[in-house]
């Protein structure tokens, strides 16, 4: 018993940091531990009230897991604990429950989630999907009732059992796999429609043409930059981050690439070591976007993958018709060029402290 | 914060020759690209450096005798670096008496008192060196913060991990480990490509019938275990589940089809025990 209050003290003490950082960290949210659930809580539903039944309990051979074969009077359960009952039969579980990350319930039984008699959800589970997850997950369940967008992968099919495993895994936050292999799961197909109407990217095909992947595309880290329950942000992502090619700097919108990138490299005016995107020592990022009229990340930049290096993007889409605007960036050896679009075409040396640009007479 | 001043930023640059000797990795390019702007790569030698600390001493960049060095460029007022130096700090522990040292790396822009009340409120143990001008952070190329690199007892930088919002400690612990010859290859690709987590398998709802098949048996509901074996069966066919095919069979007194099911487990597993006892129980 100790144990199991120690426990609880533990996932109460989580729950707290986790809320009090909430917002800032994407992927911490309030845990909120209910109860055990025992006794009246595990008792059948009433026959019309269960679409679904323990084959157990349906062939009323009780004596399989309680200490009487007699359902007027099946005392108690034959087995110390729980799982250990349930893992009789299932023991296929207790092997899943030998993966690294355990869901504290799982662990601790799985009555928490499962009616061993009978129920109206599939897997016996005792309430529907999402409002079981988020019975304990509150922050979540926060994030889906104030979000602006849900995403479609918490509405469809298994709902939360479409990226995660609620009993155990080999990735942390119980993902059935990698972020990037779950979402490549759906965001694979040509003509997917997000919530504003604008069609969204096949990745698969996408970064198979653009072999330049950002790192935590790379790591396949999507969680990283997206929320992947719900969010108010364009894309679902974790932070601001200016939708369009001009935007007034200021840091807060710039949140989510400040979330790795170091802000310096664009509130500097002058560094030789913070960015190679500089003329000698004057920093060409902190000229392009740090202003009133000021040319966002993705002015220049693919935030996925690229076929140049620095992330440097073909073309960007400009104006109301989305008329692509090609960037025209050269690598050269002590820096790199722009051609004749946004500007006349200017070169810059990263190599010394001189201008690649003659100085005005 | 403040810009750095010329005079810095010159001597930033007469910095450049000397603090690391970067060396063309030899592997085969990737069809994806992995090298990022221009930071020091994986297979690249690392040049030792010395840098003042938080507390006003001086130390080094590499500690000489350790099997791993480990760094972390961080900064203040950032979730991640604080979350991060949170879990080293852990790592700190995990890795307490073994030839491991850990070292942060924090710029000079920030002030001393706030880094100090940082690095108190993570809890790690490690020095933490000021970089001065960034001219560390400058020539490596580091760019994001946190990053993690591990640098081996030869000098070659081993790993050089940038902030995962998954698996980022695990990823980092096996590398510390692959250095000390205390994990392999083939853990490191575990971690970087973890097996993908499955609940329902056919193998296992085999398993299930069998398992509930046999406490049927135990309750002698000798038919309803029977329908059990054969769902068993139906999925997964197995020396086990003939072999209390078998064994049912017995216990209704059905010996020869008991006994044609105990050779059916004997042919998939011919030192299944419980099929030769089974057969031994049908002898005349």
């Amino acid at each position: 018993m100790n144990r199991r209050l120690e426990l609880l003290a533990a996932v109460a003490t989580i729950g707290l940091l986790w809320a009090g950082s909430a917002g800032a960290a994407p992927l911490k949210t309030e845990v909120k531990k209910t109860p055990l659930r025992r006794g009246e809580a595990v008792k059948p539903l009433p026959r019309d009230k269960a679409s679904r039944s323990h084959a157990p309990f349906e062939s009323g051979q009780c004596g399989v897991c309680h200490r009487n074969n007699d359902a007027a009077n099946p005392g108690p359960i034959r087995q110390a604990t729980v799982n250990e009952q349930c893992f009789e039969c299932h023991d296929d579980v207790r092997d899943i429950m030998a993966r690294r990350y355990k869901h504290v319930p799982a662990n601790e039984a799985c009555t928490d989630c499962h009616n061993p008699h009978n129920a109206s959800q599939p897997a016996l589970l005792y309430r529907e999907t999402v409002e079981l997850c988020t019975s304990c997950h509150a922050g979540i369940r926060n994030q889906l009732a104030k979000g602006k967008t849900q995403h479609g992968a918490i509405t469809k099919d298994k709902k939360c059992a479409n990226c995660h495993n609620p009993h155990a895994s080999n990735v942390e936050r119980l993902l059935i796999a990698l972020p990037f292999d779950l979402c490549v799961n759906c965001h694979s197909k040509d003509g997917m429609v997000a919530d504003d109407g604008k069609t969204m990217t096949n990745f698969k095909k996408w970064l198979d043409e653009n072999k330049v992947w950002h790192d935590p595309v790379r790591a396949k880290d999507c969680s990283a930059c997206h929320r992947t329950h719900a969010g108010d942000n364009f894309r679902l992502l974790v932070a601001e981050f200016p939708s369009a090619f001009y935007a007034p700097y200021e840091r807060k919108n710039y949140a989510l690439c400040y979330g790795c990138h170091n802000e310096r490299v664009v509130s500097e005016p002058e560094t030789t070591t913070l960015t190679g995107f500089r003329d000698g020592s004057k920093n060409l990022h902190y000229v392009h976007v740090n202003r009133e009229r000021g040319r966002t990340c993705r002015a220049c930049h693919e935030v996925h993958a690229s076929k140049q290096d620095h992330h440097i993007r073909e073309g960007v889409p400009y104006g109301p018709k989305g008329w692509i605007l090609k960037v025209g960036y050269t690598k050269l050896p002590n820096g790199g060029s722009c051609a004749k679009t946004c500007h006349e075409t200017r070169s810059y040396n990263n190599k010394t402290l001189t201008s690649a640009v003659p100085a005005k007479k | 914060m403040r810009a750095p001043t010329p005079l810095a930023a010159a001597a930033t640059l007469a910095l450049a020759g000397g603090l690391l000797a970067i060396a063309t990795p030899s592997r085969a390019a990737p069809e994806v690209s992995d090298r990022i702007d221009r930071r020091v790569q994986v297979g690249d030698r690392v040049e030792d450096a010395e840098l003042r600390t938080l507390d006003g001493g001086r130390d080094r960049f590499l500690a000489k005798g350790a099997k791993a060095n480990v760094f972390v460029f961080f900064r203040l007022q950032q979730e991640r670096s604080l979350d991060t130096m949170k879990d080293l700090a852990r790592c700190e522990k995990e890795f307490a008496g073994k030839p491991v040292r850990f070292v942060g790396v924090v710029s000079d822009a920030w002030p001393a008192d706030e880094v100090r009340a940082f690095v108190r409120e993570a809890g790690v143990a490690m020095p933490v060196l000021v970089d001065e001008g960034d001219a560390l952070y400058g020539k490596l190329g580091i760019r994001l913060h946190p990053v993690i690199g591990i640098v081996d007892a030869k000098g070659k930088l081993v790993a050089f991990e940038p902030f995962r919002q998954i698996n980022y400690c695990d990823r980092v612990k096996v590398r510390i480990r692959l250095v000390l010859g205390e994990a392999t290859e083939a853990d490191v690709a575990r971690v970087d490509e973890p097996e993908r987590t499955v609940t329902h398998s056919e193998a296992g709802v085999a398993r299930r019938h069998l398992n509930f098949a046999r406490q049927l048996l135990r309750i002698r509901q000798h038919e309803k275990a029977l329908d059990e074996v054969k769902k068993s069966l139906a999925f997964a066919p197995s020396a086990d589940a003939y072999a209390l095919q078998g064994e049912v069979l017995v216990a209704l007194r059905r010996c020869p089809d008991a006994l044609r099911a105990f050779d059916a487990a004997l042919k998939l597993d011919p030192a299944n025990a419980a099929a030769r006892d089974g057969k031994r129980s049908c002898a005349p």
